[in-house]
């Protein structure tokens, strides 16, 4: 390692900056890192209520996001299909907790990632020989068809305004308030980060990679591109399904027109809008996407604009039409990529870029 | 630049924004809330009702509040998400210390809303649809309705056809293929075959917009008579679409929020109103009673032009409600406190709808008056047609 | 016959929805999901204007026009900077122009909703059967359109060129053909499709947020048919309009999006490609 002009900035500092997946890291970094984790932990004491309910729907978010850019960001394998997969968490929760009473949340919660993994599968197989657009379309149809189907089981089956769901409750712990789930959705969603972040680095990731960049090539490098295909797809679905089992038990009820395809695009736009293809970046767009309208509701009250709900509303809207695009005309690698762009600011500054550095690793 | 910079500034801004925001008025004064669909797909609907409401609020605070305490009305938007919804009634609940929430939208909010308030001791109160989870015998607590409950608006319907058909021909009941919608077929047809008629039903997902397809196979059914509960595009469709088909019979319309003047506008163009009834449990806006003239004289203080339709008079209904409930709540009249008022409630309203709005502790629901509106050519309006007929809050004519 | 006629409507807007979105297909390779909400914009265009008290003809021709400003500034807007990238770029960036002209719809024109009203009013009756006049004049007005850009792509030279992009893009640019004019022309005629059928739609049914729903309808013809063949979006249209209408009729409105969904799903794992589409998937804009 070259030695650094400044001996006031840490060594590390720099080198993770430019290497994302830098395997050494110093002692600036893990205080960052227990910083952080200290703050998330003591968000429910420190901000008002209203707080940990907006981070256990970001969390959610979070565990869904990170999932669809697996699929969408890493493999590029465009899917409309993300509210239908929520749905089939759902309803599998639903369906199962009406089946058997009383039956235990964590085992709920793999029923649908089961049913999630199922689906996954079964939608996965005829797209192995599509190319994205086909995929897309595939998904597109997928998502039609399960709500449809969504919505004959509830009035036919079921004959209700939604199927309630009861009070979750792991190994007797009761999940009865917003605190109790934002520690409990906390450790799931980063489990899933660390596991995303695991995945991406591991054989089986970079083959997703591979096939996301330039299918024709990795094949005749030998990847054996249907497998991969098969296996991100069923993840995803997987992982989305228990998302949606999770927002279930959350909110408490199920009911299908919740699954509409508004929900989808909203999760594409976390993803585009975080950056595709990257964890942090389906982190930073999930709690962006999700705590938007309630910002901005916020915003407007402060500001004290007499604006007709209905203009705020469609002010959102193409505030959120706008980003979408916008990200993906100006900045298509997202927030994360901006990110990337303060830390490496940071770490250069005072100078705006550094000089050429000797490469010595 | 760094366009970070510019990033952090913002966020920086939207935070303070937030965190300032929570600040709370230290005067004499009842904060409650509503949350309605003020944007979305069924906007039209929802928000006249809380527009009327909004009025009510005004005229109250005018008139000195109640014994001396102000209302402060917060509103909010749902978008007909049942996530927003609950979010909202949370956020209504713990962080503006509402005392209760008004209106709702959608049914499919319904449940997580007032799942959210009982969880916080505060009353829901519903205006729109109800769920039959407030109906007797043991509703959810915390949770009341004022509005139509599809199964009991269902039961209504098939014994009003019944009635007007001497117990003679079909009756063909159509709604949207939701649990709502279902359950409204399945009493209408209930009621009906007590009342001695054929009946069937035809469901149609919500996603549809033209309605030829439909009319043709409603039409296969050869109905002698047509009730519809769906949403006000739907109406004017399949009316059309009926009177296409070749069905000249009567057709009665399930008022659930029904704004009266784009319908009669819609449909003037293809001439097709004849013969085209209403029931409904509030008065008709071309009425003239004295409650209405309030109505309409608040409307026109505050510069509200549009023609008052049965969603403004729901509105005001409500607006009554509250007034009553927290009158006799007292002041400072905590969630609970109201929740106990409400649990044992008459409030007359006059000659907006038949009766009183009556909760007791086994029915947070009440008996219901409705009537029937015959659409008038010359007078270009909808007008009374019947009594008033009573409805109790337990429909039990359910189709086998 | 009220039933051939209810068929013969449905199709024909599908169709010319559909071929909206195929004419841009070809030429930039972008797949427009928002063909749904542009179609509904220019329908509120066009009831907003006849309701302020112009006649039909009138209205239409201010659609029209507002439909082809709205074409040109989306090419300008978006598509010009996206060409060359991957195809699925194109196809997030019309996800979030839908929510975007959603949002415009919401604040400009309020949502809620409302009819063109043609002028012409009640029922005519052809062949002993009455039929509706609204539905009438919704079919004919779209097949008269589909008719005039059938004719125009064939017939014209302007027409060929665009076919030339759409075949072999080197070639045709190299033979001097204008690249960046005739993608700015094929997103004004397709606007232009899709919104004389959203207008159509709203004479024969209503205006309204929730009408953009016939895009999908759109989108599913376009994908049994073959994205890029004009011939194939008006079979995907007949076979969508007839199994939606069928169904409807003879089984059960409930299923009636299903159906088209299962045909599509089957026409996917059979022909990828679509009954008309060229079988090599080219990869451009």
């Amino acid at each position: 390692m070259s030695r650094r002009s400044f001996e006031w900035a840490p060594a590390s500092l720099h080198l993770a900056a430019h290497h994302p997946f830098a395997l050494r890291r110093g002692w600036v970094q893990w205080t960052y890192v227990l910083a952080g984790v200290l703050a998330l932990l003591a968000v429910p004491s420190v901000l008002p209520p209203y707080w940990p309910h907006l981070a256990n729907l970001s969390l959610i978010a979070v565990i869904g996001a990170v999932a669809l850019n697996l699929l969408t960001g890493n493999a590029r394998l465009v899917s409309l299909g993300q509210a239908a997969l929520l749905g089939v968490g759902g309803f599998a929760a639903g369906l199962l907790v009406r089946a058997f009473p009383g039956i235990p949340f964590p085992i709920v919660l793999c029923g649908a990632t089961v049913a999630g993994l199922l689906i996954g599968l079964i939608v996965a197989l005829p797209s192995l020989r599509l190319r994205v657009l086909y995929v897309a379309v595939t998904t597109l149809a997928l998502h039609f068809a399960a709500v449809t189907v969504f919505a004959i089981i509830q009035a036919v089956v079921l004959d209700s305004s939604g199927i309630n769901m009861p009070v979750a409750a792991i190994a007797g712990f009761e999940l009865g308030s917003a605190v109790r789930w934002y520690f409990v959705l906390l450790s799931l969603a980063a489990l899933t980060v660390l596991g995303a972040l695991n995945l991406l680095r591991s054989h089986i990731g970079r083959r997703w990679v591979a096939v996301g960049e330039h299918d024709v090539a990795a094949e005749s490098l030998g990847v054996s591109v249907a497998r991969a295909k098969l296996s991100v797809f069923v993840v995803s679905s997987a992982v989305v399904s228990s998302a949606g089992a999770l927002s279930a038990y959350y909110i408490g009820t199920v009911s299908y027109e919740s699954y509409n395809f508004g929900l989808a695009i909203s999760y594409l736009a976390m993803i585009i809008i975080g950056g595709l293809g990257s964890v942090l970046g389906s982190v930073l767009g999930a709690v962006l996407i999700t705590l938007l309208p309630y910002a901005l509701d916020q915003v407007f009250a402060v500001v004290g604009l007499q604006i007709r709900a209905s203009t705020l509303a469609g002010l959102q809207e193409m505030l959120f039409g706008a980003l979408i695009v916008g990200f993906l005309l100006f900045e298509p690698r997202g927030l994360a990529e901006v990110w990337r762009r303060v830390r490496t600011a940071a770490a250069d500054w005072p100078f705006r870029y550094r000089a050429a550095q000797r490469a010595t690793r | 630049m760094i366009p970070a910079k510019r990033g952090l500034a913002l966020f920086a801004a939207i935070a303070m924004a937030t965190a300032s925001s929570n600040g709370i008025a230290q005067e004499k004064a009842h904060r409650i809330g509503y949350i309605g669909d003020l944007s979305g797909p069924m906007q039209d609907n929802y928000r006249p009702i809380l527009e009327a409401f909004e009025l009510y609020v005004k005229e109250l605070n005018a008139r000195g509040g109640i014994d001396g305490a102000q209302v402060n009305l917060l509103s909010r938007n749902d978008q007909l998400d049942a996530t927003r919804a609950a979010s909202m009634a949370l956020e209504l609940a713990t962080a503006e210390r509402v005392n209760s929430i008004w209106g709702m939208s959608q049914t499919r909010t319904h449940v997580a809303v007032y799942r959210a308030a009982q969880g916080n001791k505060v009353p829901a109160i519903a205006m729109f649809s109800g769920i039959k989870e407030i109906l007797p015998p043991a509703p959810m607590p915390y949770a009341y309705s004022i509005g139509h409950v599809f199964e009991v608006a269902g039961e209504v319907s098939g014994k009003l056809v019944a009635q007007l058909q001497k117990g003679k021909g079909r009756m063909v009941c159509t709604s949207i293929e939701a649990p709502g919608g279902v359950a409204v077929c399945q009493f209408a047809e209930g009621a009906a075959t007590a009342g001695g008629m054929q009946t069937g039903t035809v469901l149609f997902p919500p996603t549809v917009t033209e309605f030829g397809a439909i009319a043709q196979r409603i039409m296969t059914l050869n109905p002698t008579s047509f009730v519809v509960h769906a949403g006000s595009g739907q109406n004017v469709g399949l009316i059309r679409a009926m009177r296409g088909a070749g069905y000249y019979g009567p057709v009665l319309l399930g008022s659930h929020g029904l704004s009266e003047a784009p319908l009669i506008a819609a449909l003037q163009g293809v001439g097709v109103l004849g013969n085209v009834q209403i029931v409904s449990r509030f008065a008709s806006p071309d009425e003239n009673i004295k409650e209405l003239d309030e109505l309409r004289a608040a409307a026109k203080k505050h510069g509200k032009r549009d023609p008052i339709a049965t969603t403004s008079i729901m509105g005001w209904t409500m607006g009554k409600v509250m007034e009553a409930a927290l009158r006799k709540c007292g002041y400072p009249c905590p969630g609970e406190k109201l929740n106990g008022v409400l649990e044992n409630l008459s409030v007359d309203v006059g000659g907006l709808m038949g009766g009183p709005i009556r909760f007791t502790a086994q029915d947070h629901y009440g008996p219901s008056w409705w009537r029937v509106y015959q659409y008038d050519e010359a007078k270009r309006a909808f007008l009374p047609a019947s009594g008033w007929i009573e409805s109790s809050s337990t429909p039990t004519l359910r189709k086998q | 016959m009220t039933l051939l006629l209810t068929i013969v409507a449905s199709w024909g807007i599908y169709a010319l929805l559909g071929m909206g979105i195929v004419i841009v297909y070809r030429t930039s390779r972008v797949l427009n999901i928002a063909g749904g909400e542009l179609a509904v914009f220019v329908g509120y265009v066009v009831a907003t204007s006849i309701a302020q008290g112009l006649p039909f003809a009138a209205g239409l021709a201010v659609g029209a026009l507002s439909a082809a400003a709205l074409g040109f500034v989306v090419f300008l807007a978006l598509f010009r900077r996206l060409m060359g990238e991957a195809p699925h770029v194109g196809l997030m960036v019309t996800v979030g122009l839908a929510t975007f002209v959603n949002g415009v719809i919401v604040i400009v024109f309020g949502g809620g909703m409302t009819a063109v009203q043609t002028g012409f009013a009640g029922f005519v009756n052809v062949a002993g059967a009455r039929l509706a006049v609204p539905d009438l004049v919704a079919a004919c007005g779209a097949w008269l359109g589909i008719g005039a850009i059938a004719l125009a792509y064939r017939l014209t030279n302007l027409g060929l060129q665009m076919r030339a992009v759409a075949e072999r893009v080197m070639l045709s640019a190299q033979r001097g053909v204008n690249f960046d004019r005739i993608v700015a022309l094929s997103w004004v005629i397709g606007l232009l499709a899709l919104g004389l059928a959203g207008s159509l739609h709203g004479a024969r049914a209503f205006v309204a947020v929730s009408a953009a729903v016939i895009g999908i309808g759109a989108l599913l013809a376009c994908l049994i048919g073959g994205m890029d063949s004009l011939k194939g979006v008006v079979v995907g249209a007949f076979i969508v309009s007839v199994a939606e209408t069928l169904t409807a009729v003879y089984v059960d409105p409930r299923y009636v999006l299903l159906v088209p969904v299962g045909i599509l799903l089957a026409v996917l794992a059979v022909r990828p490609w679509g009954l008309f589409g060229t079988v090599e998937e080219f990869r451009r804009v």
